[in-house]
């Protein structure tokens, strides 16, 4: 068994408009270890969701195109694997908590067989089970009085309890590897730290990867082990951590980072000048030097990586 | 750059939107000409051959298709193209004028519903509820067969006509008027409501002039396919002996001839038959592509 | 639940009452009466029938003599002697309601199928397919439909009788006529409601938990999917009834619809004003079993 479970390679994920190829993911390459907690962080519209999403092959195709680069879990690339072969792995194996806890929920099935319906599928398991099963997945997630509520109907719950529930579903099957998109903006802070916590045992315990999706610093530097941060489709950016929140590298995640609110300095908060770039007209050089405080005439060209591959920025500064 | 975008305005976006959905744009070209093949075809077809659509030939008969008679001819002799011109004309006026009676009906109704809101909002709207429930047709079908036609008249036009405006107005703009107030009712919230009211507008001033031009996308989509209904239905009630009569025609009365005929002349029933399904396909296909233009829900992503 | 049910139960008697009250009105409106056209009938017997009639009574006393009679069924025919409302109603309105169930089941099984099948391959050849075939049936009147399918299926290949009522080979062609432009109809509703269910989150979701695409679209699409054509079951009733009269017409199916054309013709104002009542009767007690299978279907909407 591999240390690295899963090492995106390379990966495009397009999409073809009326208003021409909006490229989402534009050669996303990164590796997570069992039981690693990746943050993939960057403003929306900067390609993490989707690059989450292409993981499980959940783009819609068309308008969506997988138009290049690899996904290798455990050996396999995703992107290739047969449809049966890779849905027994959906939920099973991979499993995903959605950004949106009020619309992802079926609202015309009870709370119970939907959860139910994915150890049925995955574990064999009968309904029985999967009922005592389900109760126990809801109380693990701190929904009170489980064993009363788990015959419920989604729009019974509030978008706190619903998004519990789909980290329930999540978590059903003890899955390798986690996919959470922004799996905690709905929560209250307390329900966001028991849910977090909940999340860091699994990784520990169960080995379980996780990439967290977020736009919420404060998320990663409570969770992640590892950091990426995106822009314009890319990653501008990886580094562990510690380093990434003490010695920033790329002007972007510094302008992230002086954007955010911070306990240990009252200076004043800097927002980012300009908006996220047009995916469908990337320029050819670097996606952020319109934005960039630093730019050089350099930037006109693509940036190549500088650093180890966990370890380094996408940005001429400092380089030749 | 930004100016450039905002200089598109919902209407020029929806115009190129429509533009490329080129079966709506074809159905608007047939459309347009089966419109002036009626208008005009009557001048035309007296011209050259001679013919009304009245005018009887019993000692011809009814004839297959043939040069002179491009349609053939009915029982009486009459020629089919010309009637079928004729009952086109009847058939697109019907439907146009009641599509309009709808129009004024249930936009105005559903305005106000949706503007005063409240009690007088879920009693209007209950009304409309058991108005649809209603077996609506049956009661049209009452009042043509009871209400002599020669009793009425109105510009000049027989009083069947009239009768039939009426009631296929009347009883088509129950979907328009809920349209129209749900759409009122999200856009009374709005920023330039608030804004007209704060500079002391007249509430019916804000209504009619602010609230109501900006229900214009989904009114015209849903117009563009009451015309086709009404057709059916003033077809429908002509086909049962209760619209159009003698010698006047629709494409429905010409049908219900063919049809009892279509074995022996089966042109009667195929050319009005075949014009009516043209048309209709058309205007169901020209709002097609109108909705997929003007209803931003509906749009494809 | 039950209470809701009761109530709605109850709530229709006011309404079919006032519907009865609005026709009636419109018959009694409505120049000439009953029997003028029979001008060889002595004064005399006119002023007995009218009596017999209750038609030299006040507008309300007529009115309840009518109702009263719409209830027990006993309100006799105008024109024809010996001819009740209710005799009328138990011979011909079953003809009619099988016609109606027919063409109604035809146009689910048919319109449900093309639309899902067209929401799944949307945009290939079956998409277009299907939608053209649902255009075209939409846009051909049913009274064009039936003459046609009779010159080809009937008169042509002889598979079918031209006409008559008389088993189920004879019940095929009108109800294929009465229930295509309601598939039609119910194929595009269906597309147009599963393409929106398809791309919603929770179908996402469905996905993301390895079930194939057949389960996530009987489990998780389907019911949502399919709410706006339980919406339109209520007008479709309304015009799948009304549309029966035409049908009637053409295939000779002695059925309700074609009686109440010819009262309407024949200016039998008792068996006009029962038949609407009658149907309207139907219609709203259809429209609350619609209610009710809404609320099955979509857990969020409660009976009001």
């Amino acid at each position: 068994m591999s240390d690295v479970l899963l090492s995106v390679e390379d990966l495009q994920t397009h999409f073809h408009t009326e208003y021409g190829t909006v490229k989402a993911v534009n050669g996303v390459s990164f590796e997570v270890k069992r039981g690693e907690i990746m943050g993939l962080v960057g403003e929306s519209g900067s390609g993490k969701s989707v690059t989450n999403l292409s993981i499980l092959r959940l783009v819609p195709t068309p308008p969506g195109e997988y138009a290049g680069g690899r996904i290798m879990f455990d050996g396999q690339d995703l992107l290739t694997l047969p449809e049966h072969t890779l849905r027994s792995y959906r939920g099973n194996r991979i499993a995903m908590i959605f950004q949106d806890p009020m619309t992802s929920l079926t609202p015309y099935m009870r709370v119970s067989r939907q959860i139910t319906e994915v150890l049925e599928l995955h574990q064999k398991m009968t309904r029985t089970q999967a009922k005592k099963r389900a109760i126990e997945l809801l109380e693990m997630v701190g929904i009170p009085d489980p064993a009363g509520r788990v015959d419920s109907w989604p729009h019974e719950f509030s978008g706190g309890m619903r998004q519990r529930v789909m980290i329930a579903m999540a978590l059903a099957c003890r899955p390798e590897l986690l996919l959470a998109d922004e799996p905690t903006t709905a929560l209250d802070v307390t329900i966001q730290a028991q849910i977090l916590e909940l999340i860091r045992e699994l990784a520990r315990e169960h080995g379980t990867a996780v990439i967290m999706v977020t736009h919420d610093l404060g998320v990663v530097a409570g969770i992640a082990d590892h950091v990426s941060v995106m822009y314009g489709g890319r990653i501008v950016e990886r580094a562990p951590v510690e380093p990434l929140f003490a010695n920033p590298q790329h002007p972007y995640t510094k302008g992230l980072l002086a954007s955010v609110p911070r306990l240990d300095s009252r200076g004043e908060l800097t927002p980012i000048p300009g908006s996220p770039p047009d995916l469908s007209d990337l320029p050819p050089g670097c996606a952020f030097a319109p934005r960039c405080e630093a730019v050089m005439d350099k930037c006109a060209k693509q940036p190549g990586w500088y650093g180890e591959p966990t370890l380094g920025k996408r940005c001429w500064l400092g380089e030749a | 750059m930004s100016e450039v975008v905002q200089g598109t305005s919902l209407w020029q976006d929806a115009w190129r939107r429509w533009r490329r959905h080129k079966v709506s744009v074809g159905s608007a070209v047939v459309l347009t000409i089966i419109v002036l093949f009626c208008a005009f075809g009557p001048q035309l077809v007296s011209l050259i051959w001679g013919w009304t659509y009245e005018q009887q030939n019993i000692a011809l008969g009814p004839s297959a298709p043939s040069l002179s008679h491009p349609f053939g001819t009915d029982v009486l002799g009459r020629d089919l193209m010309v009637r079928t011109m004729h009952g086109g004309r009847v058939s697109l006026l019907v439907a146009f004028v009641a599509t309009s009676v709808s129009l004024v009906v249930g936009v105005t109704y559903g305005a106000i519903s949706g503007y005063v809101g409240g009690r007088v909002d879920s009693f209007m709207m209950r009304f409309v509820d058991v108005l649809m429930s209603t077996p609506y047709l049956l009661l049209v079908i009452v009042l043509m067969a009871v209400i002599p036609p020669n009793n009425v008249s109105f510009f000049g036009l027989d009083g069947s006509f009239v009768l039939m405006f009426g009631a296929l107005g009347l009883v088509s703009w129950l979907v328009l008027a809920r349209i129209v107030r749900g759409q009122v009712l999200s856009l009374k919230q709005k920023e330039f409501v608030e804004a007209a009211h704060a500079i002391g507008v007249k509430p019916r001033t804000i209504l009619f002039r602010h609230i109501v031009p900006n229900t214009l996308g989904p009114v015209i989509v849903y117009s563009s396919l009451t015309i086709p209904s009404v057709m059916l239905s003033e077809a429908f009630l002509s086909f049962l002996g209760l619209g159009i009569r003698e010698p006047q025609a629709s494409w429905g009365t010409l049908v219900n001839d063919g049809s009892n005929a279509m074995v022996v002349y089966p042109w009667l029933l195929v050319f009005p038959g075949l014009t009516m399904a043209l048309t209709l396909f058309c205007l169901n296909f020209l709002g097609d592509g109108l909705r997929d233009a003007l209803d931003p829900n509906a749009r494809k992503s | 639940m039950i209470g809701s049910v009761l109530r709605r139960l109850i709530g229709i008697l006011p309404l079919v009452v006032l519907l009865a009250l609005v026709t009636f009105a419109m018959l009694k409106l409505a120049p000439g009466g009953p029997f003028d056209a029979e001008r060889s009938i002595p004064p005399e017997i006119a002023r007995q029938l009218e009596a017999k009639f209750h038609l030299d009574e006040p507008f309300l006393t007529q009115f309840w003599a009518y109702l009263s009679g719409l209830a027990d069924g006993s309100l006799p025919s105008m024109k024809r002697p010996g001819l009740t409302v209710g005799e009328l109603i138990r011979t011909s309105f079953p003809v009619s309601l099988t016609l109606g169930l027919l063409a109604m089941a035809f146009a689910l099984l048919t319109g449900v199928l093309a639309g899902i099948i067209g929401a799944l391959r949307q945009n290939t050849i079956w998409d277009y397919g299907t939608m053209s075939l649902a255009l075209i049936g939409i846009s051909v009147p049913n009274f064009v439909l039936g003459p046609v399918l009779v010159l080809i299926f009937a008169l042509g290949l002889g598979w079918f009788p031209p006409a008559r009522w008389e088993g189920l080979s004879t019940m095929v062609l009108p109800a294929i006529t009465l229930g295509a432009a309601y598939a039609a109809y119910i194929a595009r509703l269906t597309r147009a409601g599963m393409l929106e269910v398809i791309r919603s989150d929770f179908v996402r979701t469905a996905h993301a938990k390895g079930l194939s695409e057949r389960q996530v679209v009987m489990r998780h699409a389907m019911k949502g999917g399919l709410l706006p054509v339980v919406t339109f079951l209520g007008p479709a009733m309304a015009r799948i009834i009304t549309g029966t009269v035409v049908i009637e017409k053409i295939f000779q199916v002695p059925g309700l619809g074609y009686y109440f054309v010819q009262s309407a013709l024949d200016r039998d104002y008792s068996m006009v004003l029962g038949v609407v009542t009658f149907y309207a009767a139907i219609l709203m007690v259809m429209n609350l079993l619609v209610d009710i299978a809404y609320t099955y279907l979509d857990p969020r909407v409660e009976l009001t």
